[in-house]
């Protein structure tokens, strides 16, 4: 259950209008609903820019391998195989550190329109 | 309301975890299509509205984080390998998906690699809903299209779509811009 309390926080006169205008578009006219909102969003910023950097840390590791990314297949079934115990080990462990991540929502029952869209485009005949 | 349920398989998620995505880059507009099919499936996920929820399970982890630290191959510190699966777990939730609780005693198709195994096992999981689809790059599961578990409750009018990075790519555009249009 979600529990809530009130906190304060200072606003410029000239971003009032702003507020009231951006609370009304994307919550309804609920300041709190729009924060939630807006907070949403910018976790996903937030995660877009960390996801640029690993990929980028990644992108040097497997330029520094001298293999392309057509040789990742062959990689992850090879370290499936024939395992390398050490990073066996170190990824129990980045595992057993999500235990505490909350788990799937419940689905209520009502499918989002792209599921409808997604099925008719599946069922289309296609060249592939 | 609930979303298109898609797992992403291991060697996938490697691949998408090696290349910069321009997906991810221009968050939160609707994700370019690139010429790397694997980073833009998770760019896809990135900007999701509830319409398709990335699904993780621990063994998927298990394999991401094996495949990046194996020193005989891309040999990546542990921090390293760390952040990517918290920033992979961090993207599933916010798509409304996450990490489920894989069906272990459902039956595979034979011949499926570990890999294959993993990402079936999690589509299997009792608490998704429907439709449910693969993201793989094993051409065994591509070739069969579709695929209908055994061994657990499973409706008999749904199967799970198994989808190449660069299929699944195109139908998650194409839903978009035609329920966007709806």
């Amino acid at each position: 259950m979600r529990t809530t309390s009130t906190i304060g926080f200072a606003v410029d006169d000239t971003d009032r209008a702003r507020l009231a205008r951006l609370s009304e578009l994307f919550g309804g006219g609920n300041r709190s609903a729009f924060l939630r909102k807006a907070m949403d969003i910018m976790e996903r910023y937030e995660l877009a820019q960390r996801l640029v950097e690993v990929q980028a840390y990644g992108e040097e590791r497997l330029a520094g391998s001298g293999r392309t990314s057509s040789d990742i297949p062959a990689l992850v079934a090879r370290a499936l195989a024939d395992p390398d115990p050490n990073a066996v080990a170190q990824a129990k462990l980045i595992v057993a550190g999500l235990r505490d991540r909350p788990s799937v929502p419940a689905r209520d029952g009502k499918a989002h329109p792209a599921a409808a869209v997604f099925g008719e485009l599946l069922a289309a005949p296609t060249t592939d | 309301m609930a979303p298109v349920e898609v797992v992403v398989a291991a060697d996938v998620l490697v691949a998408a975890l090696s290349r910069v995505s321009a997906a991810a880059v221009r968050f939160p507009a609707m994700p370019p299509k690139t010429n790397d099919p694997h980073a833009d499936v998770v760019g896809a996920f990135v900007g999701a509205e509830g319409d398709f929820a990335l699904i993780l399970s621990e063994e998927i982890v298990e394999q991401v984080g094996a495949a990046l630290m194996d020193e005989r191959g891309l040999g990546w510190a542990f921090a390293a390998a760390d952040q990517a699966v918290d920033v992979l777990v961090g993207i599933a939730e916010h798509s409304q998906g996450g990490l489920v609780v894989a069906a272990p005693q459902v039956a595979l198709p034979r011949g499926a690699g570990e890999v294959a195994a993993a990402a079936l096992r999690a589509v299997a999981a009792d608490d998704l809903g429907f439709p449910r689809a693969v993201v793989t790059d094993d051409p065994g599961l591509q070739r069969l299209r579709a695929w209908q578990p055994r061994g657990v409750p499973w409706p008999v009018d749904q199967a799970v779509a198994l989808l190449s990075p660069s299929r699944f790519r195109d139908l998650a555009e194409q839903a978009r811009c035609r329920y966007r249009r709806m």
